[in-house]
């Protein structure tokens, strides 16, 4: 494959920028300039955006200068005593273009000059490169660039190799269930789900049960397969007729099931390790509330994520990596908390100047990643462990 | 108020034959009346348990509490405090407010207006504490009474702006059951930091 300087990214070290505006930063790359812009350490940069304003930047800006004098910076400031005639300077408040227009004109500069530095890496490659690795194979569907999506498609955990695929719910068991637990819920009826001959679905708005005949294994295989339309017969009942059910069901002695854990079962045989079809893997993605996490199906590193997305709302990607965890955890969150509707996935902020809407948008609602001291930490790991009698090297 | 602490601790301390044990950090129960708070510290609580002890301060105020303990290592201990009443809360928040990592709310799913509980407690806890206070909250005997939904506990903490920079875990749990209230503890902590690596459980899922 030829090579061509439009396809270099430029590498870009951070000083003094929080993590929030360092996540903005990432989003605002992806989105306008796909796999132009990379954001690395100091020592593999070809340039350095340094906030001026934040304590210790500077010396560390002087630092990395003694180390890597070729480096070129863009700084950040309200000081405009700070520009200087050897580097691009941005008065604060600066909008996102201005930021873009002085990473073209850096990237222009070197690209009439050295290019060694130039990495012909994709962004996603490059910044998730612990947990994607590049591929030709067929693309999944529905991401918004194509940069990303090439890494997007196989990933590494242990011996296992998963594919990264969108699923459509139309023709699955989990949509027929899904649209008759919203008309059961918005007309006080109880709905039967007749499948074939192996056993029914029946929802109970009332209570918020599910009652069914079939096992485990019966759903799980149904949820794998495409049904047909004559497949599922679904039947509305009236009060008299749902009291008379009820009564019927109860001889049987089988136990309801919460519609919320039936769901989220539901969701994570359908998709096992796929994703919802128009899932954005960019999107930050917000959690309206916590599930009923004890009542449900365990997924490994939910409790982290949920308390991830509920405080910080963050792409599938950025939570593979900011969390250190396998994808189909993520994934099969994602997937289930997005059945029963609790995620949202909204666009980013740039950063706290952005103003917010009267609305309480959740577009506006970003905060940075929570960690504590490390003594609190400790202290907290040792809670953990205690619970769990579980014994881990941290 | 500190009185009530000391001898608290001091009682602890007397009866772990000797140990110094340094309790220092605490998880606050608190609730609605027969939501199982003091179950739920005998649950959790590994070692000495106080129950139903009336305390008393210089003031003579006095405060009714129950008082549980996880051993942990490196000589630190985690206290659960829960107290009979809201007054007592009131008072044993006042005095511990540095100490605390956050608190549990038991809400007892059967009384005849549950939200209103779970209302009258965080407007009390938002009240009493100057700094935002990290909270849990666990709907019990819910089997019994299924309504409200935790998703309508949710709804109205959202519309009533009860915490409008939180999100705060709700789940239904059995106070008697060790890993239901783990959940609760486990969510405080992960909500205080959920960068923090997750202890395996031994607990398959359907997946598998």
């Amino acid at each position: 494959m030829t090579t061509t300087v439009e396809n270099k990214s430029l590498l870009i070290n951070l000083i003094g920028i929080d993590q929030r505006n360092r996540n903005a930063m990432v989003m605002v790359f992806t989105k306008e300039q796909p796999g132009l812009y990379v954001i690395t350490t100091a020592e593999e940069a070809d340039l350095s955006i340094v906030d001026l304003d934040k304590y210790g930047a500077e010396d560390e800006w002087t630092a990395l200068q003694q180390i890597k004098p070729e480096q070129q910076a863009i700084f950040l400031s309200v000081n405009e005593n700070f520009r200087d005639q050897s580097h691009l300077f941005l008065k604060k408040p600066f909008s996102i273009n201005d930021l873009i227009s002085a990473l073209n004109t850096t990237r222009d500069k070197l690209s009439a000059g050295d290019f060694s530095n130039f990495k012909n890496q994709s962004f996603w490659s490059r910044l998730f490169s612990s947990h994607f690795k590049t591929s030709e194979k067929k693309l999944p569907q529905n991401t918004r660039n194509r940069s990303s999506e090439s890494v997007m498609n196989e990933y590494h955990s242990g011996n296992n190799q998963n594919e990264a695929t969108f699923l459509s719910e139309n023709g699955y068991l989990i949509n027929e269930v899904k649209q008759a637990v919203v008309q059961a819920n918005s007309e006080g009826r109880g709905i039967k789900l007749q499948i074939n001959n192996q056993g029914s679905i029946f929802i109970d708005p009332t209570e918020h049960w599910v009652n069914t005949d079939l096992v485990p294994e019966a759903l799980k295989d149904l949820c794998q397969r495409s049904l047909d339309d004559t497949d599922i017969v679904k039947r509305v009942f009236t009060d008299r007729e749902f009291s008379i059910y009820l009564e019927e069901w109860r001889s049987t002695k089988l136990k309801p099931v919460d519609i919320d854990s039936f769901l989220w079962d539901l969701a994570l045989w359908t998709y096992k390790g796929s994703l919802p079809k128009n899932t954005d893997l960019h999107k930050k993605n917000i959690l309206t509330y916590w599930p009923d996490l004890p009542r449900l199906t365990q997924i490994p590193n939910a409790m982290r994520i949920a308390a991830l997305w509920v405080s910080c709302p963050m792409a599938l990607v950025e939570t593979i990596d900011v969390l250190k965890i396998p994808q189909e955890n993520v994934f099969d969150f994602y997937t289930a908390a997005y059945t029963l509707g609790l995620v949202q996935q909204s666009d980013y902020i740039l950063d706290k100047t952005t103003p917010k809407t009267d609305s309480g948008n959740s577009d506006t609602k970003i905060s940075p990643l929570k960690k504590t001291e490390k003594k609190q930490r400790e202290f907290y790991l040792r809670i953990l462990k205690h619970l769990k009698g579980h014994n881990f090297n941290e | 108020m500190s009185d009530v602490r000391d001898s608290i601790t001091a009682e602890l301390r007397q009866n772990e034959d000797g140990v110094n044990s340094k309790s220092d950090q605490v998880i606050f129960l608190s609730g609605s009346s027969g939501a199982g708070k003091t179950t739920a510290v005998k649950t959790l609580s590994d070692s000495f348990v106080i129950e139903n002890r009336l305390l008393s301060d210089k003031n003579s105020s006095s405060v009714g509490l129950d008082c549980g303990k996880l051993k942990l290592s490196n000589n630190n201990d985690l206290l659960l405090y829960a107290t009979y009443n809201q007054e007592s809360s009131e008072t044993v928040l006042n005095a511990l407010q540095d100490e605390v990592i956050g608190v549990v709310l038991l809400i007892d799913n059967r009384r005849k207006d549950p939200l209103r509980d779970l209302e009258t407690l965080l407007i009390k806890l938002s009240a009493e504490n100057t700094q935002p206070i990290n909270v849990v909250t666990g709907v019990t005997h819910f089997d019994s009474s299924r309504t409200p939904a935790i998703s309508d506990y949710h709804s109205f903490i959202l519309n009533q702006g009860l915490f409008p920079d939180q999100n705060p875990p709700i789940f239904s749990v059995d106070a008697r059951n060790y890993r239901d209230m783990c959940f609760l503890i486990e969510a405080l902590l992960y909500t205080l930091d959920p960068s923090m690596p997750e202890l395996l459980s031994e607990e398959k899922n359907l997946l598998s």
